[in-house]
């Protein structure tokens, strides 16, 4: 053989290793497979989640958000979160990761970030990763640049069921509002909920460690981000059509939302900071 | 230009094009090892989304690569410097717009995970710049490579 002929072989096999490298660590990603077979430290890692226990629906618009006994051992529990401002750390949702997979990108920035068991209006959702059904992920970063209705849902709760279905319907009059329905249970769990009402696109799952960061109770729990990613509005429990209309428009629209909870519902989680123009 | 000036420029342009290459071969390399963090950048610019993100990732990934290999070991040296341009301006284009859009993402480049900002839109014009230097000159880069190789065989004869 000669040199050229060495040469080239040795450029060819270089660039196969490379292009074989990545379509290996991709291989989750680009072929559907689930996200355990992805190596450790990739993002899609992160995205293993301990199956939480159905959330056991209540009377009165929103439903009770059980914690289940296995994940409340986890490290992610809310008392051993790490401190809030820290978005590399808090709320990871992986918590058997030893790596947080967006822990470099987070930028420094004086906005509070939620966590520790709260979340209020101002401040910035604490780092987690979502997948969504089809495999796609979803980060805090990935919330901003555009307005977000972000509600965290169970898929056996009959209102969070309702509320989808009415949002199916009317969210194609907000195009500037990006829907994310963030279930606490498992893609399995989480399946029927997306057949049940056609948002199979915008539901994640894995959502269970950010309630928990969050101090969510009652599901459906709503929260309006900004561009920014900072959290505007909170409200929980399910909300008529008039409403989601008054807010989404509202929101849509830059004007200050209402912040409130349903009146009578049981598990509300209620916050401070309310913004002009309430409507409780 | 003086032809004097473009003799010292065309044997510049031989170890600039191997560190060229050699730079895209690091990126590549990083991008197919870390390739979870190159796909989560690609979402937060929110330029590709849904099932185009991995496919993107790859072809962003073979497309280093292949400049890389081609760049250092000298094949179709001028195609693969305007591939190279080509891409660093879309890179450049993305980073620019992210910057616009407010996003506080990371660059994804490979050379630190640093916030993009302006110095990430000049380091990348600087290198198409280099790119497109090492495609103008690369007949000639290339026939002084090939007249080099052939004093060294003669004297090692």
């Amino acid at each position: 053989m000669n040199l050229a002929k060495l040469r080239t072989f040795v450029a060819v096999l270089s660039y196969l290793v490379i292009v074989s490298l990545a379509t290996y660590n991709l291989r989750g990603e680009l072929f559907g497979k689930t996200a355990s077979s992805t190596p450790a430290g990739s993002a899609s890692a992160a995205s293993t989640q301990a199956a939480p226990e159905p959330a056991t629906p209540s009377s009165g618009g929103a439903s009770e958000l059980k914690s289940p006994p296995e994940a409340s051992s986890q490290s992610s529990s809310q008392g051993e979160k790490p401190a809030k401002g820290n978005p590399a750390q808090a709320g990871n949702p992986g918590s058997s990761q030893t790596e947080t997979p967006k822990d470099t990108r987070a930028p420094r920035s004086s906005i509070p970030v939620a966590g520790n068991g709260s979340v209020k209006v101002g401040e910035r959702l604490p780092d987690f990763l979502l997948t969504g059904l089809n495999g796609n992920t979803l980060n805090e970063i990935a919330l901003r640049g555009h307005k977000t209705l972000f509600i965290i849902v169970s898929p056996v709760c009959p209102h969070c069921q309702k509320e989808l279905k009415l949002l199916h319907q009317i969210e194609n009059d907000y195009p500037s509002i990006e829907p994310v329905f963030a279930s606490v249970f498992p893609v399995d769990t989480t399946k029927p909920l997306a057949d049940m009402t056609g948002e199979g696109d915008h539901i994640y799952t894995g959502a269970m460690d950010l309630s928990r960061d969050l101090g969510v109770t009652g599901v459906p729990f709503l929260m309006l981000i900004d561009e920014k990613g900072i959290v505007r509005t909170i409200k929980t429990g399910e909300l008529d059509e008039n409403t989601f209309r008054d807010i989404l428009g509202k929101f849509s629209h830059g004007e200050p939302v209402a912040q409130f909870s349903a009146p009578a519902l049981p598990n509300a989680v209620l916050e401070s900071g309310s913004l002009p123009g309430d409507q409780a | 230009m003086p032809s004097k000036v473009l003799s010292i420029l065309d044997r510049a342009i031989l170890p600039v094009r191997i560190l060229f290459g050699a730079l895209f071969l690091y990126t590549s390399v990083w991008h197919a090892i870390h390739a979870g963090k190159l796909l989560q950048s690609i979402k937060d610019y929110q330029i590709i989304s849904g099932a185009l993100v991995p496919w993107s990732g790859l072809l962003f990934i073979a497309l280093e690569a292949g400049i890389a290999i081609t760049l250092i070991f000298g094949y179709f040296v001028r195609q693969a410097a305007i591939a190279a341009a080509a891409l660093l301006a879309l890179f450049t284009g993305a980073m620019v717009s992210a910057i616009a859009r407010g996003l506080g993402i990371a660059c994804g480049c490979g050379l630190g995970d640093t916030q993009v900002s302006w110095f990430d839109v000049v380091r990348d014009v600087l290198l198409i710049a280099i790119a497109l230097l090492i495609a103008w000159r690369a007949d000639q880069e290339g026939a002084l490579a090939a007249e080099t190789a052939e004093q060294l065989s003669s004297a090692a004869k």
